[in-house]
C-alpha cells in the first residue's frame, strides 16, 4: 500500500471511530524526522490517553530523537472500534508522527508497565502485520523489543518478543540504536543485541541477564520537552522525576526492588527542568515524581525555588510518606489543592510490620490531623487486602481507621462539614523479584467476603469506599508470575477476543478461563499458588541486582512480623544492589 | 483547523488553544464564582473531522496592554500542527452566530453533484435522522440550508442557526447524497466562514428560495 493511499484510508476510518484524536499525532513537542535511516516505533500497549501519560516512554522518545540520528515515533493500542475497522479495511498499525506502517520500522519497542496489557501486546504485533511468534519472523520484520518493569518476568511473553530489555533503558537504548544503524541484516542485529548484558533473547535460552541501572541518573539532564497530549490524557501536567529508586523495602513492592539503589537528581536540575517544561508545554501543573517524593532530600528546597519562580503554580507531590512533614510539604506546594492521598497500605501495626511499612498508628493519625488541619477536604487512604498472614483483624482495622479519619475530619470541619474520607482497598497481587514472590494471592471468595464486609461496615456520611475488581486482580496474579505455558494461555485468550483486560467493559473473563483450562491449568489456582523457596522460579535467570537470599531473608522476617530499616539512614541491609559506583546517591545529607 | 487537526473535538480544541496561549506567555483570565474557569470560547462548535478556515476564538487575557499583532505572532509560534491562527483583534460587542458556510467535496463526478444540488433545491422537505446519546430525531435540513450551490466541483452551502436549532453539515451532505442517483459518497467538509450578527439578530426561519 502506497503511503498516500494509507493516509487516505486512515482518514476514512477516523470519521467513524470514537476519539479520533487518539490517532492523529501532531501534538506540541512531537518529533518528526522524515529522513531518518533507522526508525523505532515506541509502543504503549494501552489506549492513547493512558500511554501518552507514561513518563518512561516520553524519556525514551526524547532520548532517541535528541541524541541519535534515528527517529522514534509513537504507537498506542487502537481502541477496539478502531482495531476492528483497521482489520476490516486492511489498514496496518501505524505510527502517529508520520502514519507509516509499524512493520516498516526497524524496531517495535513495547513498554510493559502492567500484566493486564499483555493481550494488547499481541494485538499490537498482529495489527502491525508482524508474525505473532518471534520464531516465524524474518528479514523484513522489525525486531520486537519489550522493556519496562513487567519485563522482569519475561516468560509469559517470551515466544512473542525477540528481545527483552531488563532495567533502565537510558544508556542501553543508544547502544541498541547504534546496532540497528550498523547493519540492516536482521540476524546480525540479533546476534549483536545478544551480546548486550541487559538484553534477554528467548531464542538463546535462559542465559543469565543483568538489570541495567542508569548510574548517571543523578548527573544526566532531566527531559524537558515532553509531548503534550490532547485533552483526553489521564495526566496533563509537566513532571520531573526527582529521584529514582526507593529503599524503604515494602515487601509487596516490585519497584522497591527493581529500581534500587536510590539516585537523587540535583535540586538545580529539577527546578530548571520543571520551569523549562512548563514553558514549552503550556501546562499549569508540575508534578515532582518518584516512588516516594517526600523522601527526596532536596524536596523542600525544590518546592521553595519553584514556588519563588512561579508562585501560583499547581505543584503536586505524589507518593508521599504518611507523616506530618510530607502533609505539610504538600500543603505548601499547592495551597489550592483540596485533596490529599495517604497510603498506609495496612491498618494495623502487625500487618505493617509484616509488609515492612515502617509507620506507626500515631504517625497515621498525626498525618490525618495535619491534612484536615491544613484545609484539605478530601482525604484518600490506600490499603490492600489479601496480604500474606492477614486475619480479619486487619480488615477490621481498615474500617476502624476509616471511621477514625472521619472523626478527626469532623473535629476540623464540623459534624456536618463538607469533607470526604475516601478509603480505597486494592487486592494484594504478588510480584516477581519481591520478598512476597513466593506467596499466593488470597482466594477470590475470601477477597469477596472481605470486600462485602468493607462495603457493609464502611458506610456513612463523609465516607466513600472503592474496591478493585477481584476478577482482574486474579488474572494479574495468574499471569504476572507465569512461565512459558502462560504464553499459550495468553495467545489462546487473545485469539478468543481478550484485549484491554484492565478495562472492565472489555475484560473477557470467559476467554481467559477457557484459555487456562485448555492449557491444563486453572486461573485461580495459578494466582493463589504458593511457591516453595527451594523450587526454581521462571524469572530466576533475570538478575535484578537484589539477591535472592536477601529476598528470602525478608520473607522470613515478614513471618516474624519484623520490619527492616532503610539503608539510607539505618545502615546497609546487604541487598546486593550497590555495585561499584552504583549506590545510593542523595543530594542533601 | 487543517489536516489532521480537524479530528480534534471542540473541547480538545479549547484545551489545545489554552495550552498554546500559556506557552506563548499569556495568562488567561478566570471567571468568578466557586469554580473559576478560563474565560475562553470558540464561537461555533465544529464537528469532529470537519476542517475549518474560519474559527472565532474569544479569550480574555490578563493585563490590558496586548498588541494584537504580537498576540497573533506568539500564538502562531505555539499552536500545534494544523491549528493556524489567521488574525487577531480586540473583542468587539457581543454577537450571535447566525450560521456558517461550508464546502462539501464529494468524490462523485461534478455533474452528479450538480444534479443532486438541483434536486435538493427543488425538494419541499429533506429529512435526515440525527442520532445522539439522547436518542433519535428527524431533522428537515432544508429549513436551515435551503440553497446549496455547486462551485469548482464542490457544494457550497450556508447553514443557518435559528432559534430552534440548526442542521449539521454532514446532515446536509447526507441529504444531498440521498438526492443523487447512485449516491455521492462521503463528503470532505470544510467550514469556510462563520457568520455573526449583533445580539438578538437570530431569527426563527430563513427565507426559502
Amino acid at each position: 500500500m502506497e503511503q498516500h493511499d494509507l493516509q487516505a484510508r486512515i482518514e476514512d476510518l477516523l470519521g467513524s471511530v470514537e476519539k479520533p484524536s487518539r490517532y492523529i499525532g501532531g501534538e506540541v513537542n512531537e518529533a518528526v524526522k522524515p529522513d531518518a535511516g533507522v526508525r523505532v516505533a515506541l509502543a504503549y500497549p494501552d489506549a492513547y490517553e493512558v500511554g501518552i501519560s507514561n513518563q518512561a516512554l516520553q524519556i525514551l522518545y526524547g532520548l532517541v530523537n535528541d541524541r541519535t540520528a534515528a527517529a522514534a515515533e509513537r504507537v498506542y493500542c487502537p481502541w477496539p472500534d478502531m482495531a476492528d475497522a483497521m482489520r476490516r479495511e486492511g489498514v496496518p498499525l501505524f505510527t502517529l508522527e508520520t502514519w507509516r506502517p509499524v512493520r516498516d520500522c526497524d524496531l517495535l519497542g513495547v513498554t510493559l508497565q502492567a500484566e493486564l496489557t499483555y493481550s494488547n501486546v499481541l494485538e499490537l504485533i498482529d495489527l502491525a502485520g508482524i508474525p505473532l511468534h518471534a520464531a516465524a519472523r524474518g528479514q523484513g520484520d522489525p525486531i520486537v523489543l519489550a522493556g519496562g518493569p513487567s519485563a522482569s518476568n519475561p516468560m509469559p511473553l517470551a515466544r512473542f518478543v525477540d528481545a527483552f530489555f531488563m532495567g533502565e533503558a537510558e544508556e542501553g537504548m543508544e547502544r541498541i540504536v547504534a546496532i540497528l544503524e550498523a547493519t540492516p541484516d536482521r540476524a546480525e542485529r540479533l546476534r549483536r543485541l545478544a551480546e548486550l548484558p541487559f538484553l534477554y533473547l528467548p531464542e538463546r535460552g535462559e542465559e543469565p541477564v543483568e538489570r541495567a541501572i542508569f548510574a548517571d541518573f543523578a548527573i544526566d539532564t532531566a527531559p524537558t520537552r515532553p509531548v503534550v497530549p490532547y485533552a483526553s490524557a489521564i495526566f496533563s501536567r509537566a513532571s520531573v522525576e526527582v529521584m529514582r529508586g526507593c529503599t524503604r523495602g515494602c515487601r509487596f513492592c516490585h519497584a522497591g526492588t527493581w529500581y534500587r539503589p536510590v539516585r537523587e537528581r540535583p535540586v538545580e536540575d529539577v527546578v530548571r527542568a520543571g520551569l523549562e517544561q512548563l514553558g514549552c508545554t503550556g501546562y499549569d501543573e508540575l508534578s515532582l515524581t518518584s516512588l516516594a517524593t517526600s523522601d527526596y532530600s532536596g524536596v523542600e528546597r525544590a518546592i521553595r525555588e519553584i514556588k519563588a519562580a512561579k508562585p501560583d503554580l499547581h505543584l503536586s507531590l505524589p507518593s508521599n510518606r504518611v507523616d506530618t512533614g510530607p502533609v505539610a510539604l504538600s500543603a505548601a506546594a499547592n495551597s489550592r489543592q483540596r485533596s490529599i492521598t495517604l497510603a498506609p497500605e495496612a491498618a494495623t501495626q502487625r500487618m505493617r510490620d509484616i509488609i515492612c511499612k515502617t509507620i506507626t498508628d500515631e504517625m497515621i493519625e498525626r498525618a490525618i490531623d495535619a491534612a484536615f488541619g491544613a484545609g484539605y477536604t478530601s482525604l484518600k487512604m490506600y490499603f490492600m487486602i489479601g496480604l500474606p498472614l492477614e486475619t480479619f483483624e486487619e480488615v477490621q482495622g481498615i474500617v476502624d481507621l476509616g471511621f477514625r479519619a472521619r472523626e478527626i475530619g469532623r473535629r476540623h470541619h464540623g459534624d456536618n462539614g463538607r469533607f470526604t474520607v475516601h478509603v480505597s482497598a486494592s487486592n494484594f497481587v504478588p510480584k516477581p523479584h519481591t520478598p512476597f514472590q513466593w506467596d499466593g494471592m488470597a482466594p477470590p471468595e475470601q477477597l469477596r467476603v472481605k470486600q462485602d464486609y468493607l462495603r457493609r461496615a464502611l458506610r456513612g456520611r463523609q465516607l466513600k469506599l472503592s474496591l478493585h475488581d477481584v476478577r482482574t486482580s486474579m488474572l494479574e496474579g495468574a499471569i504476572g508470575r507465569g512461565d512459558a505455558i502462560t504464553g499459550d494461555v495468553l495467545e489462546a485468550a487473545w485469539r478468543a477476543g481478550a484485549r484491554f483486560d484492565a478495562w472492565t467493559e472489555h475484560h473477557r473473563e470467559d476467554a481467559w478461563r477457557d484459555a487456562f483450562r485448555a492449557a491444563g491449568r486453572d486461573l485461580e489456582a495459578e494466582a493463589t499458588r504458593e511457591r516453595d523457596p527451594l523450587d526454581p522460579l521462571p524469572w530466576d535467570h533475570v538478575r535484578s541486582g537484589v539477591s535472592k537470599e536477601f529476598l528470602l531473608d525478608e520473607w522470613y522476617r515478614s513471618r516474624a512480623e519484623r520490619a527492616t530499616g532503610d539503608c539510607r539512614w539505618d545502615g546497609c541491609t546487604d541487598c546486593g544492589a550497590c555495585v561499584g559506583p552504583v549506590r545510593n546517591r542523595l543530594v542533601e545529607a | 483547523m487543517r489536516e489532521r487537526a480537524r479530528f480534534l473535538s471542540h473541547l480538545e480544541m479549547v484545551d489545545v488553544l489554552l495550552a498554546a496561549l500559556r506557552r506563548a506567555g499569556f495568562e488567561v483570565a478566570l471567571s468568578q464564582g466557586m469554580r473559576p474557569k478560563p474565560v475562553i470560547s470558540l464561537a461555533l462548535a465544529r464537528g469532529v473531522g470537519v476542517a475549518s478556515e474560519d474559527e472565532h476564538l474569544s479569550v480574555e487575557l490578563v493585563g490590558d496592554d496586548h498588541d494584537p499583532a504580537d498576540v497573533l505572532a506568539r500564538l502562531v509560534a505555539t499552536c500545534p500542527r494544523g491549528v493556524v491562527p489567521l488574525t487577531c483583534a480586540p473583542a468587539g460587542p457581543k454577537a450571535d452566530v447566525t450560521g456558517a458556510t461550508y464546502r462539501l467535496a464529494f468524490a462523485a463526478p461534478a455533474a452528479a453533484v450538480e444534479a443532486a444540488c438541483a434536486s435538493y433545491r427543488g425538494a419541499d422537505e429533506l429529512v435526515v435522522e440525527r442520532s445522539s446519546p439522547k436518542g433519535r430525531r428527524r431533522i428537515d435540513v432544508r429549513r436551515f440550508a435551503p440553497d446549496p450551490v455547486c462551485e469548482d466541483g464542490a457544494v457550497h452551502v450556508r447553514i443557518a442557526i435559528l432559534e430552534d436549532g440548526s442542521a449539521k453539515p454532514d446532515e446536509v451532505a447526507r441529504a444531498l447524497d440521498q438526492r443523487a442517483d447512485g449516491g455521492l459518497g462521503r463528503a470532505a467538509i470544510t467550514r469556510l466562514a462563520v457568520h455573526t450578527a449583533p445580539r438578538g439578530a437570530r431569527v426563527g426561519a430563513v427565507e426559502t428560495p
